[in-house]
């Protein structure tokens, strides 16, 4: 659990800091704040920025993932992930770097870092077998070396980015090689921290069966029943089904598996679609509350299709699961009624600490513009919850 | 809270009750919120509550989601109050906000006003009655009451002075009750001095009343 929050040169956070986390935290803010781009970081914290999670990342954003053939122009364009850097370039600097998490925690730091590699390939004598082997030797070429005279290096120069946390080289991931899929170098798979992510739109029907399978018959699928009666009292009991229809349609299959519900006091089944988005959402969010375990669970947008009074109960499931699994919850939101309810929870359930953030930009002049964040802990809720004081 | 985006902080439910006719009085109530600190629940509705409550206010500056802030205290009087004291702990309040006492301009009865060192806006800060006597809201009425009122004012005091059965309250609140007093002599009795101010009782060409009305324009014009 992270006790308090550092991102730097993370897209429009340049030098962001929270001093408190607790174990549920709601970050407010208007549209474009960087609310999302928190969890964005949290998410890449969580997945120690490997090369898959920044190229499906780059994807949500229509961002370069992958060199092109096209691409034979200006060197400070066209590599991948220069958007996840402030101002949508590499930095020419080589001591800015992104940083993402605790600044308690100098172990857990994770760093990701553009620097440039020279690599070069070395034949060398087995004088066992008397074969030659190719041996690559790879060195970082410090950015402020010569300024990068690339004819004055040996071997081939390859833009590159590093990542780390704390002491440990997670990976290397080459960004050239241009009309293929990035390759990397060498990676560290462990010590990933799980984290579920509860996106602003409705999830495919699939990926809620998916997550269905996972619970269904456990303990845990009392949890999501329980969930669904907040928002339809007489819900009893729901299955997915394969969807015919849409496998007759047009070769591509789209959707697989829909839910279908049984109602207290109805022979039928009917389809959970037709229930309203409210369910649906609730469907979703209680859905990934399991794996979230252990780690990270982050909700854009809280109260989409959420009316006032099932977001309190909502945010009360999420509190008692958080302590039970062990994850930290992090959760955006533009709306008071979230705000509100979510204090009132976060008052009563003194155990589990709540905290809410303000994302937004400093007035200072010495700040420029930079986003920061203000910190209202249990005690500064209360005072916000009487006056709708601007907290939004 | 509407457009609202300044604060004016008072001790009291009294106090913004009055404060809120004198921002009206001026265009400045679509601007500024009145607020005692439980009304923005803070813990006490009090002198020590403006205080304690203050660091929360000037914490929402940074980012702009309160753009000004203004607070309104009694001076009250030595040992633990006076005008002295008061100023010296609001300095020490602000400070780690990058907030520095501007040396009062002209008149002393100016009001303080805080410059920040770092681009956000000027805060203020009013100490009843005059930025410079011990004392209460209720003595900078006494300065800015109409001609009119003068004699029948007059009279209250008197008759405050004139009790003949010992006083259960302190010197601090003689004013209180002469202003009390003189209130209940008028049209409609019993109601605070809000009323005073909705029923134009007072002198807006008196000197105090037009300092009060510049500090305000200053901190939230």
């Amino acid at each position: 659990m992270l006790n308090s929050l550092i991102i730097k040169n993370f897209r429009s956070l340049e030098d962001f800091q929270v001093a408190k986390l607790g174990r549920v935290n709601l970050i407010v803010g208007k549209n474009n704040s960087g609310k999302s781009t928190v969890l964005e970081a949290l998410r890449i914290y969580a997945g120690n920025a490997q090369g898959p999670l920044l190229e499906t990342i780059a994807g949500e954003h229509d961002e370069k993932t992958r060199m092109t053939d096209s691409y034979d122009g200006d060197p400070d364009r066209g590599y991948p992930f220069q958007d996840l850097f402030t101002g949508r370039r590499f930095p020419v600097a080589d001591d800015i770097e992104i940083v993402i998490g605790s600044a308690e925690e100098a172990d857990n730091v994770l760093r990701i870092q553009h620097v440039f590699m020279s690599e070069v390939h070395e034949s060398v004598l087995d004088e066992g077998t008397g074969e030659s082997n190719i041996r690559v030797r790879r060195r970082v070429v410090q950015k402020s070396d010569g300024d990068l005279d690339f004819a004055s290096i040996s071997g081939e120069i390859r833009p590159t980015l590093a990542v780390t946390k704390g002491t440990r080289v997670l990976s290397t991931i080459f960004l050239d090689r241009s009309g293929q899929r990035f390759r990397s170098g060498i990676s560290d798979q462990g010590g990933v921290i799980p984290c579920s992510i509860v996106p602003t739109h409705f999830i495919s029907s699939d990926e809620l069966a998916d997550g269905w399978d996972k619970i269904a018959l456990t303990e845990s699928e009392d949890v999501v029943r329980q969930a669904l009666r907040y928002i339809s009292p007489d819900f009893e009991s729901m299955t997915f089904i394969k969807n015919e229809d849409v496998q007759r349609g047009l070769g591509r299959v789209a959707i697989q598996r829909s839910a279908m519900v049984k109602l207290q006091n109805s022979s039928d089944r009917v389809p959970l679609n037709s229930l309203g988005d409210g369910i649906l959402r609730v469907l979703q969010l209680a859905l990934k509350i399991f794996p979230a375990k252990g780690g990270f669970l982050l909700i854009d947008e809280f109260e989409n299709g959420l009316h006032y009074s099932v977001q309190e109960k909502i945010w009360g499931l999420i509190f008692e699961m958080a302590e039970k699994l062990n994850f930290q919850v992090f959760a955006t939101t533009h709306s008071w009624d979230c705000i509100e309810s979510f204090t009132k929870v976060a008052i009563a359930r003194k155990d589990v600490e709540g905290v809410l953030f303000r994302v937004g930009k400093s007035v200072r002049d010495s700040d420029k513009g930079r986003i920061i964040a203000t910190v209202f802990d249990e005690a500064a809720l209360f005072n916000i919850t009487q006056t709708e004081a601007e907290v939004r | 809270m509407g457009n609202q985006s300044g604060i004016l902080l008072v001790e009291g439910e009294f106090d913004r009750a009055f404060f809120e006719v004198i921002c009206k009085s001026i265009g400045l109530d679509t601007s500024v919120k009145v607020a005692p600190p439980k009304s923005l629940s803070g813990t006490h509705n009090t002198k020590e509550g403006v205080f304690n409550y203050s660091p929360t206010l000037l914490s929402q500056l940074a980012d702009g989601s309160l753009t000004r802030l203004g607070l309104v205290v009694d001076a009250d009087s030595p040992p633990t109050g006076g005008f002295a004291t008061t100023l010296t702990r609001v300095h020490g309040i602000v400070a780690p906000y990058g907030y520095k006492p501007l040396p009062t301009l002209g008149v002393a009865a100016s009001g303080q006003i805080y410059k920040n060192d770092d681009g956000l806006a000027d805060i203020g800060l009013w100490v009843m009655p005059d930025n410079a006597a011990n004392g209460i809201l209720e003595d900078w009425a006494k300065q800015c009451l109409l001609p009119a009122e003068a004699a029948l004012f007059n009279l209250a005091a008197t008759t405050v002075a004139a009790l003949p059965v010992p006083k259960k309250f302190s010197g601090l609140h003689v004013s209180k009750a002469e202003v009390a007093t003189w209130l209940a002599w008028q049209k409609q009795p019993g109601h605070g001095l809000y009323r005073a101010a909705e029923d134009g009782l007072f002198d807006t060409g008196s000197p105090q009343y037009v300092a009060l009305i510049a500090w305000l324009e200053h901190v939230f014009a």
